[in-house]
């Protein structure tokens, strides 16, 4: 082969055809869009990440034993799974930009899940932690129709009083471990603590939510075995008054539920009698 | 200076302010890569000169995505490599045979010395005849490694993989090259 043969066509060609060069800035564009690409879906993943770490926030676990079904259908029923699998999808987006940016090539897959993961669950644990988990899954719950909100599913877990589970905000405290309720389709209570199970981790108060495991006794009466409060942690509100903090370290404090100073002045009630 | 005293890299910035320059460069990666489409693919030279020349083109139309620190050698050997795996593909897609018997002087390994990375010696008969029958990944990489004396830093660049899984490919294109040659009793 005469060794100028392809360079005379390939001059030819690019001559006759009038080819010229891509522009710089196109290559550039392509180069910035895989890594614009990479940059949102690890956003995106971290806002799946902060409302995982939210919704579990919000399950009860502690009462895992007393929901239905069998232990692989309730710990799949509590789990998040919309969410993991959001950021799962975010993820697995963010490593194919990463990827096809310019010596995305050079990384292996594990090394670049691992960064892409570790970036997710640390910004995600930062946008827990400025309380953004819960605001991303309002705009979710309100925009998505399919999508039914984690507060929601759980409000709906917990208004089931034929399956003995009750939750809901104390309106009036009564003597002899008596209080009544108001849940959360505004429908009064009478519940009786009289032969809780487990003591509560924290006193009962006048406008406290809280969320019971027991026996629906008639129409409008409760018998509580269980009572927890409906917060599993304190709100994170920063208008929230001073002290607060020994608020909190007395809630973590196991305390008998009848405090005899909220109940002195009650009037007993009979219903349960 | 003289176009022949440039350097690849000077060439490219070069050729975008006249296209003579660039005439250059092919004509400085011409034979090489004809030999590389050669030794991975077996096509005849009607083919490789037409993928050849659809690579030089495509070199032409992204001479402004070429960037260091990347070699323009590892660079064009990567182009050439997809080009040739593309239309390697196609004509296979199409039910058709294109590879044709080739000389054996290609299979004179380059400086790694594939005697000394075997410990024993073998012909470059033995070795076209072994390279053949191996898997497209392993061919490509015991091609690039010995025939074109190319780093794994380069063969990373080439190939697209990391520079981890080139060692490994390597190592086991070797075990698949030994296993290989007892099965064809071409023991070296």
């Amino acid at each position: 082969m005469n060794p100028t043969k392809i360079s005379d066509s390939v001059l030819k060609k690019i001559k006759t055809q009038n080819i010229a060069p891509k522009a710089k800035w196109k290559f550039l564009a392509k180069n910035t869009s895989f890594w614009i690409l990479f940059g949102l879906s690890v956003l995106l993943s971290a806002v799946g990440v902060s409302v995982v770490i939210f919704a579990f926030m919000e399950t009860d676990f502690d009462l895992f034993s007393y929901l239905d079904g069998s232990g692989i259908q309730r710990f799949f029923s509590l789990l998040p799974i919309f969410w993991i699998l959001f950021f799962a999808i975010f993820i697995g987006v963010a490593l194919l930009g990463l990827r096809k940016t310019k010596g995305g090539y050079k990384f292996s897959i594990s090394k670049l899940l691992l960064v892409n993961m570790v970036l997710g669950i640390f910004l995600g644990t930062f946008a827990y932690n400025l309380g953004g988990a819960e605001q991303f899954e309002n705009i979710f719950a309100n925009n998505v129709r399919f999508y039914h909100g984690i507060r929601d599913q759980r409000i709906k877990r917990w208004a089931r009083p034929e399956g003995g589970r009750l939750a809901g905000e104390i309106i009036e405290i009564k003597a002899d471990k008596i209080f009544l309720l108001d849940d959360f389709d505004q429908k009064e209570w009478i519940v009786d603590a009289k032969n809780l199970i487990k003591e509560p981790f924290l006193e009962l108060i006048l406008g406290m939510k809280v969320r019971m495991i027991g026996e629906e006794i008639s129409g409008n009466k409760f018998k509580a075995k269980v009572i927890q409060p409906w917060r599993r942690r304190p709100e994170i509100d920063s208008k929230r008054p001073r002290g607060f903090k020994e608020e909190r370290s007395r809630m973590l404090t196991p305390r008998s539920f009848i405090d005899k100073e909220i109940f002195s002045e009650r009037s007993m009630d009979k219903s349960f009698e | 200076m003289k176009k022949q005293d440039f350097t690849d890299e000077q060439l490219v910035a070069k050729s975008l302010e006249d296209i003579a320059f660039f005439g250059s460069l092919v004509e400085r990666y011409e034979k090489p890569l004809l030999n590389y489409v050669f030794r991975i693919s077996g096509f005849s030279l009607e083919i490789a000169e037409e993928i050849l020349q659809e690579v030089f083109i495509k070199v032409w139309k992204n001479l402004n995505d070429f960037s260091s620190p990347m070699k323009f050698s590892s660079w064009i050997y990567r182009i050439t490599h997809n080009e040739t795996i593309s239309t390697f593909r196609k004509i296979k897609s199409r039910g058709e045979q294109e590879q044709v018997e080739l000389d054996e002087s290609l299979f004179l390994p380059g400086k790694t010395d594939f005697t000394k990375e075997f410990d024993q010696k073998i012909s470059s008969v033995a070795i076209k005849k072994i390279l053949s029958v191996l898997t497209e990944k392993y061919r490509e990489v015991l091609v690039l490694r010995f025939f074109e004396d190319k780093s794994y830093e380069e063969i990373s660049d080439i190939l697209q993989i990391p520079s981890g899984t080139v060692a490994t490919l390597i190592s086991r294109a070797k075990i698949s090259f030994r296993e290989t040659s007892a099965r064809l009793n071409l023991n070296f």
